[in-house]
Formats: C-alpha cells, structure tokens, sequence
C-alpha cells in the first residue's frame, strides 16, 4: 500500500466498483453474446472468455499477487447495488457456517462441466453465469454480511485455497497499534460519532484482523483498510504457502485441523485437479466404457458418478488414511487418525494448486490470442466492420512450449506440498521427522506422478452426452 | 453445382485449439473434395465457407464425432 500509484489506488474507498465494473460489462457481453451468438465454442466470447481466459488469468494472478479476482468479483457489485432496495434481514444459520454447502457446489459445477460438457456450450455458459447472479441476489438479498462468499461461492472457495499460496496478504501493519484501538473498524466497520451508523463498512467475513491468519476466506475486498482509521492494515506481501506450515487459531475460521469442511474442500480442490484434466485426456473415454459395461449402463451420468467417487472419495480416504495411520505408527505422533489427516490434508493444497496451474495454464496459454478474431467476430456480427475480418489463424503458444511450463508448475507444486508437509511433521515429531514425513511425502509423490502423467497424454474432447458405444 | 469457389475450416468443440483450414478442390462437376489434416483425436466440427457462382455467399456446418488422429477426407 506504500507502493506509489498502486497503494494510492487500492486506499481509495471506490478501487472495488472502479475495477468491478469494467468486469461486469464484460461478463453481460459474455452473457448475451453466449446466448445469440455463434453456437460454436471457439466462435464465441462465452466459452473462450471463461473456459480460456477467465480460469488462466485467475490462477496466474493468484500465483503471482493474491486473490484479486474476489476484490473485482462483477457478481458482488450487482449484489452492492441490489442492497440499496433490498435489505437482507436475517442472519446465516448458524448450523450452515461452514464449507459443506460451497463443497458440494465446487463438486456439482466439477460434475456438471463433464457431463454437460459445458466448455462446449456458449448457450449453457452464459446460463451458468446468469445462474450465478441470481444465487449471489438470492442469497445476498435474504442473508446479511458476505454470506455468498464466506459459505456459498465455489469460484470463492476455489480461490481461498490457492491463494494460501500467494505472495501477498491482506494484514496489519503494526499489531502495537491494533492492541490500542478502541473502536475495531476493521470488523464492525468506521462508524459517525452521532448516531453510531456505519459510514464504511468492516469486514463482512468476520475477519478480525489482529487475529487474522492467512489468506483463507479473505475476498480482498479492502473492507478493513478503508475502514481502519489509523491506516494500519495493507497488502504485505509474504513467503507463499507459510500459512500452511503453522495452524494458530485464526479469526473467523478457527483452527484447520478442527475444520474437517475445509479439509473436504481442501481434498476437492487437490484432487479435483486432477479429476478435471483426466476428464479431457484419451484414457478417460476407455475407463468410461469399461464402467458402462462393467455397470450396465449406457448413459454417462451414472459412470461420471463413479469415476467422481473414486476420485473425490475413495481415493483421499485410502491415501491420506493410510499416510496418517502409518505416520502414526511409525513417528508415534500422538494426534488421531482423522485430525491427524485432516492436518496434513492441507499440505497436499501447492500440489492440486500447480494441477489447476499446468492445466488452466495450457488452455490459457495455447488459446491465448483467440480473444482477438472472437471479438473481430462479435463486433462484425453487430454490423460494424471497423477491427477488420477475424483472424482465426491466431491461437497461442504452441503446445510443446507450454508443456514445459507445465512441468514446471508442476514441480513447483510438488516441492510447496513436501516443504509443508516437512514442515508438519518437524512439528509433529521433532525427533522422528523423517518417519512422520515419509508417507506424506509418499503421497505427493502418487500424486504428482499422476500428475506428470496426466499432461502426456493426447487430449480428447468429445462434446456430446454419448451413448457408450464406440 | 459447379463453380463454387469453397473452403473449409476445421475447430474443436474447445475454445482455444488450433483450427484447421483446407482449400477445397472441384475434382469433377459438382465433387469437391476437401483434406484436412485433424491433428487431436476427439469431436470436430467442420465448417464449410464460401461462395457460389450467383454470388450468393454459402456457410454450412456439420460434426465428426470421435475422430482418431489422422487424416479426414471429405
């Protein structure tokens, strides 16, 4: 926030609308443009704005500054302008403050993207993205604070857990001088003398930032800066994934060990990544047939289901059941099996973060100029010739450049998830390190192996709801 | 029909893969043939541009399902 022009720019009550809203018009062009316009994917702003450029810019920027893509979320500001009308009355339930609901929705998008094929489908995009401003009105409209993104948002989630390992974070400055103030701005926002309204709101995560730990569950929305009148609280940057090798207790979340939701989402997140680019490769279309057979079924919905249960549910049950047992047993660590591998579970996040790196990577990357004949396109469709015909010669990088900057995600992944890994252990078992380290170490390496594998293999799309035949 | 002056362009149903384009010969009276070379095994849509002897301007679109790595004919 020292920085000139920038930390100016993000102290200004107004840097939220001012950068949501360019994204809003955007996501309208995005939206209308998925519903009239040319039905076929790489024609239409649709599916190459969200399937290309959307989910590559996301990560990238994640990786290489923190969650702004929450900070100019288009779906909050029509929320902010929506809470002029409609006041929300009531409070989240109580019995709901927790990921399950964001985890299952994380799942069914994962789910309805392979059996929709939505890449596909500029129509079922723009769907997608209108269903997602009716759910941020619906239940923004009805429940106060940030109740969407805390325990709804699936983009949200997916961006709280990789931006853990990000190298900036919203944090105190000076903590001498948070242990002074009287009033906490930062949580119940900066209030007018008189009549104790609130002039700016606080954080509506119920992050108190003294106590914050972390990047997880902060939308940097800036709430807290805006709000603290000593002008204590910025975007420091920090060593990517620290937060990952201590568990204090943290505002707002608790403890991550006792947080079994956000271990399930942190589970999703890892080996979804890896669920999500199996589900584009060659391999996948044999497995499915094989378990249409095996099942005796010809529709994918049910086969889909299976491979999401090996996958999100057999498959973490056994290898993080299995490591914590044998971690156990073997270091003599005195935690319990589940809270033992909830734990850990956390450690696996830098491996699923560079999965989701390599992949949305590659589509980014490969298709990365294809904005240019698409909008070409857009705007001659609308009568007005003036950005000349469409190149669609344009693509990206070519492929087998890429694929090397996949391998290096990758390994960047591999390496975050053994030194935190490693760094729980040491905490765990100072005198038998090694041996409470080697089966976690084992499982990254599963993983990563999988991983490595996954991205030499031919990639198949196939677009349709197919029958399993052929 | 003869005389139409034709192309082809060959997409994936993923945003962001290379396209593929084609000329497209007129080997006998109303026969065009077209060869494009798919280089991604998966479903293709092939795209069929261009313009007729009228001067009428001519866009037709059909599907390859399944396709293996190879050449396709068409």
């Amino acid at each position: 926030m020292k920085a000139p022009i920038l930390g100016a720019l993000f102290r200004w009550r107004y840097v939220r609308p001012v950068l949501q809203a360019p994204l809003l018009i955007v996501s309208v062009l995005m939206i209308l443009h998925g519903l009239f316009g040319p039905s076929l994917a790489p024609k239409n702003l649709a599916t190459t704005l969200t399937w290309l450029h959307f989910r590559g810019v996301l990560v990238l920027v994640i990786l290489c500054a923190g969650n702004f893509f929450c900070l100019a979320c288009p779906f909050m500001l029509v929320r902010q302008m929506a809470r002029r009308v409609l006041k929300p009355r009531w409070n989240w339930p109580r019995a709901l403050r927790n990921k399950w609901i964001s985890v299952g929705l994380f799942v069914l998008i994962l789910f309805l993207y392979e059996l929709f094929d939505l890449w596909s489908s500029p129509w079922w995009t723009a769907w997608l993205i209108i269903a997602y401003f009716a759910s941020v009105l619906l239940v923004d409209g009805l429940f106060k604070h940030a109740s969407f993104c805390k325990f709804v948002c699936p983009i949200g989630q997916f961006n709280f857990v990789a931006s853990t390992l990000s190298p900036f974070e919203v944090k105190v400055r000076e903590q001498s001088i948070c242990t002074l103030c009287e009033t906490k701005d930062c949580i119940r926002g900066r209030r007018e003398s008189a009549s104790d309204l609130v002039v700016i709101r606080g954080c509506e995560l119920a992050l108190f930032q003294p106590r914050k730990v972390g990047n997880m569950d902060c939308t940097f929305c800036l709430d807290c800066v805006h709000a603290c009148p000593h002008d204590n609280i910025g975007i420091l940057s920090r060593l990517p994934g620290s937060e990952l090798l201590t568990d204090p207790l943290r505002s707002g979340i608790g403890y991550f060990f006792k947080r079994k939701d956000m271990a399930a989402l942190a589970i999703v997140f890892c080996f979804g990544a890896l669920l999500n680019a199996f589900g584009m490769v060659s391999p996948v279309y044999a497995v499915e047939k094989w378990l249409a057979h095996l099942m005796g079924v010809s529709h994918e919905a049910p086969v889909l289901g299976t491979i999401f249960v090996f996958f999100l549910v057999l498959e973490p049950i056994l290898l993080l059941g299995v490591a914590a047992w044998l971690s156990r047993a073997w270091a003599g660590i005195r935690r319990s099996l589940v809270p033992l591998a909830v734990r850990y579970t956390y450690g696996l996040v830098p491996l699923g973060f560079g999965m989701w790196l390599a992949h949305y990577g590659f589509h980014f990357l490969t298709g990365l100029y294809t904005i240019v004949p698409v909008t070409q396109s857009a705007v001659a469709g609308l009568g007005y010739a003036f950005l000349g015909e469409p190149r669609w010669t344009l693509t990206g990088l070519p492929a087998n450049v890429v694929q090397v900057i996949e391998i290096g995600f990758l390994l960047l992944g591999f390496a975050g998830s053994l030194t935190v890994t490693h760094g729980l252990a040491a905490e765990d078992s100072p005198n038998r390190t090694l041996r409470a380290f080697l089966p976690w170490a084992a499982v990254c390496a599963i993983l990563w192996i999988c991983a490595i594998w996954l991205i030499f293999q031919p990639m198949e799309m196939r677009a349709t709801m197919m029958l399993m035949s052929g | 029909m003869t005389g139409a002056h034709l192309t082809t362009e060959a997409d994936m149903t993923h945003a962001g893969m290379s396209p593929v384009f084609g000329s497209v010969q007129e080997n006998q009276p109303g026969r065009y043939e077209s060869t494009l070379k798919l280089g991604m095994a998966g479903d293709w849509v092939v795209l069929l541009h261009g313009t007729l002897p009228t001067g009428e301007k001519v866009e037709r679109q059909f599907e390859l399902r399944n396709v293996r790595p190879n050449q396709a004919r068409c």
